[in-house]
């Protein structure tokens, strides 16, 4: 008998051992040590002594009995239950939380039921996944990644709650402030989609992502206000060592808040200027020592922050950035080692015809 | 009773044995997985200390003492308590509400120090709205003016703006006429009821590096404080940090680290005025 895909819990005492023996429904056990279902006796074949004695030590060493969901009405009418009367079969009282994220979830379907009725391709296009480098493409042109930003916020604020701290916080950051194209959005929604990209898809690892792209930079804050507006390049020796200690103040901020985010989390915003081939900071790690996830934001923050100006002084537009990466053309304080993942997902971004507007 | 449910299971297992293809029931092997579950029994009963296993080549109790060797017996209840984890993290789903502790206000700040076409003063100005709308808190930033050399109210609310309170503003000049002195020599953050019981506190909120005060902020508040609430308001004053060392550093000041408080004279006054903010008068509501 194969076992059903969703059964629900209940006790001995549901059974009426003591005055019934044959059931129209089908018994299951299940075994907490494997986490499994067995199947325990077939509807309508009678349960002797022998069987009635067996499924008692079976819950007395902490076995469950469980019946098919598909079966729920049959057993409730046999044996005059109702649905109050069991606790697994009762409706879990949602927090607040929860039933925002369900309402939430609601007016999405809603809304791709709408687009559905008026266009039935448009339905096909807002169930497709987005497009990085179609999507990069089209910011680029107008220099608005607002469109880029709101699809990760679409993707992000939709995170289960019950998986982590980070990934509930992760939600919550995405609603709150991915409403608007700046620095730190584009970032974050860029880092998203990259990791996704390269097959990391999970939530805990979008979640370890996202949160520190926004927090990687906090420790600014702690550092002069003219360092902010200051190109790299520009910086005396002694405002640079300051600069190199950002990410050691932004992770003091975060343990000064006592914010609950995962250790990797952490890693990340630590990492996120060690490079490669060691030459990075603060600990000059190298290869494979350094989180891919950190490489992932330092990569994607020293282009954003190389094309609007923060490393040299002067703006280039992103794509040339890439393409500069790509055909490693030297240029003053644009750092190429990323690891050659980082290097190949990066570079596909970019299309040959803007090698062509460079070139010009 | 444990004998003879054991031959019931026997004799289970044998009447089972007549092949039914797949209607089947194996339940030798129920037998021998729900053995395999330790049960230690308190509270004045027998404990029972080990497995029992039915299968005949007794491959896994001979597992459990592979891998746990010459602590097997001790192991016993952690494997118990294993199981009851498993169990619990099973049927239950715990729900993990995000509490960002103002980290999010202190992104936005952060955004705005990234933003060349504002100024210090908006960021104060985003800071105080920001504190204003969500605690009811009523800022007044001090920095170095590095022309006079001293502390100075570089931004506060003003009565114009929405949702100030006026009796707040007007009860502002007694108090900092009161207590500017002390603030001058305050070296730790301090809330003028630190219980948070009142609804008119007054948060006191230095800025240093190294040995160096740097500036501070007066927050007065309308409104009954969390003690959880407080640490969120902490982190959003610090992210005036950049802007106070700003200052600092176009007064021509340098932060000091390695300052001797016990050997210099003027440093027994500080010392005195460390004390003092102490035992200061500071506790006293503003009226």
């Amino acid at each position: 008998m194969k076992v059903p895909a969703e059964l629900f819990h209940i006790e001995i005492e549901h059974l009426h051992l003591e005055d019934k023996r044959i059931f129209p429904f089908h018994i299951y056990v299940y075994n907490p040590q494997s986490e499994t279902y067995s199947p325990y006796l077939y509807a309508n074949s009678p349960m002797g002594n022998d069987k009635y004695e067996f499924i008692q030590y079976i819950v007395e060493r902490g076995g469950e009995i469980a019946v098919d969901k598909k079966q729920k009405r049959t057993f409730l009418h046999d044996m005059s239950l109702k649905e109050e009367d069991i606790p697994s079969l009762r409706e879990k009282e949602l927090t607040e939380l929860e039933k925002k994220r369900l309402e939430k979830i609601q007016k999405k379907k809603h809304e791709l039921e709408l687009k559905q009725q008026s266009d039935p391709e448009a339905m096909g296009e807002a169930q497709k996944q987005y497009d990085l480098k179609d999507g990069l493409a089209a910011c680029l042109k107008v220099d608005n990644f607002l469109p880029m930003i709101l699809a990760a916020k679409e993707e992000i604020e939709l995170f289960e709650l019950t998986v982590s701290h980070t990934v509930s916080l992760a939600a919550y950051l995405a609603e709150e402030l991915l409403t608007e194209d700046n620095f730190t959005n584009r970032i974050v929604a860029f880092s998203y989609f990259m990791t996704k990209n390269m097959d990391m898809k999970d939530q805990e690892t979008l979640a370890d992502i996202v949160c520190a792209s926004f927090f990687a930079h906090l420790g600014y804050t702690q550092l002069d206000y003219s360092i902010s507006h200051t190109p790299q390049l520009e910086l005396t020796e002694k405002q640079k060592k300051k600069h190199e200690k950002h990410p050691g103040y932004s992770h003091h901020m975060l343990v000064k808040s006592g914010l609950e985010v995962s250790d990797r989390c952490k890693n990340i915003i630590f990492q996120h200027h060690e490079r490669y081939g060691g030459m990075g900071y603060p600990n000059q790690k190298r290869g494979e020592f350094i989180d891919i996830l950190a490489l992932i934001l330092g990569a994607v923050s020293h282009i954003f922050e190389f094309s609007s100006g923060r490393v040299n002084g002067s703006p280039l537009p992103l794509e040339l950035v890439i393409n500069r990466l790509k055909n490693k053309t030297f240029t003053s304080g644009l750092e190429f080692d990323f690891g050659d993942k980082i290097y190949e997902n990066l570079i596909h971004l970019v299309n040959i015809e803007n090698n062509k507007k460079e070139a010009a | 009773m444990r004998k003879r449910r054991r031959n019931l299971i026997f004799k289970l297992a044998s009447k089972e044995a007549v092949d039914l293809g797949e209607q089947t029931i194996d339940y030798r092997k129920l037998q021998s997985e729900f053995d395999a579950i330790t049960i230690n029994r308190v509270g004045g009963k027998r404990r029972r200390t080990g497995p029992k296993y039915y299968s005949e080549d007794m491959t896994d109790e001979e597992y459990l003492k592979s891998v746990y060797g010459e602590d097997y017996e001790d192991a016993l209840d952690d494997i118990a308590q294993g199981l009851k984890n498993r169990k619990d993290q099973a049927t239950k789903k715990e729900v993990f509400h995000p509490r960002p502790h103002g980290i999010d206000q202190a992104i936005k700040v952060m955004n705005l120090y990234h933003n060349k076409s504002l100024n210090k003063l908006d960021i104060f100005a985003f800071m105080a709205t920001s504190l204003l709308e969500d605690y009811g808190g009523h800022s007044f930033f001090f920095t170095m003016d590095h022309e006079k050399n001293e502390f100075s109210n570089t931004y506060s609310l003003l009565s114009k703006e929405e949702g100030v309170d006026e009796e707040v503003l007007e009860r502002w000049p007694e108090l900092k006429e009161e207590m500017y002195d002390q603030w001058l020599e305050m070296n730790l953050p301090k809330w003028s009821d630190e219980k948070m019981i009142t609804e008119d506190n007054v948060f006191f909120y230095p800025i240093y590096e190294g040995a160096n005060k740097l500036g501070f902020v007066i927050v007065m508040f309308n409104r009954l404080i969390e003690k959880d609430q407080a640490k969120s308001i902490e982190i959003i004053l610090e992210t005036a940090r950049g802007i106070v060392l700003d200052e600092f550093h176009k007064a021509g000041k340098e932060e000091k680290y390695d300052v001797d408080l016990r050997n210099k004279e003027d440093d027994q006054t500080e010392e005195k005025g460390f004390f003092k903010s102490l035992f200061g008068k500071f506790g006293k509501k503003a009226s």
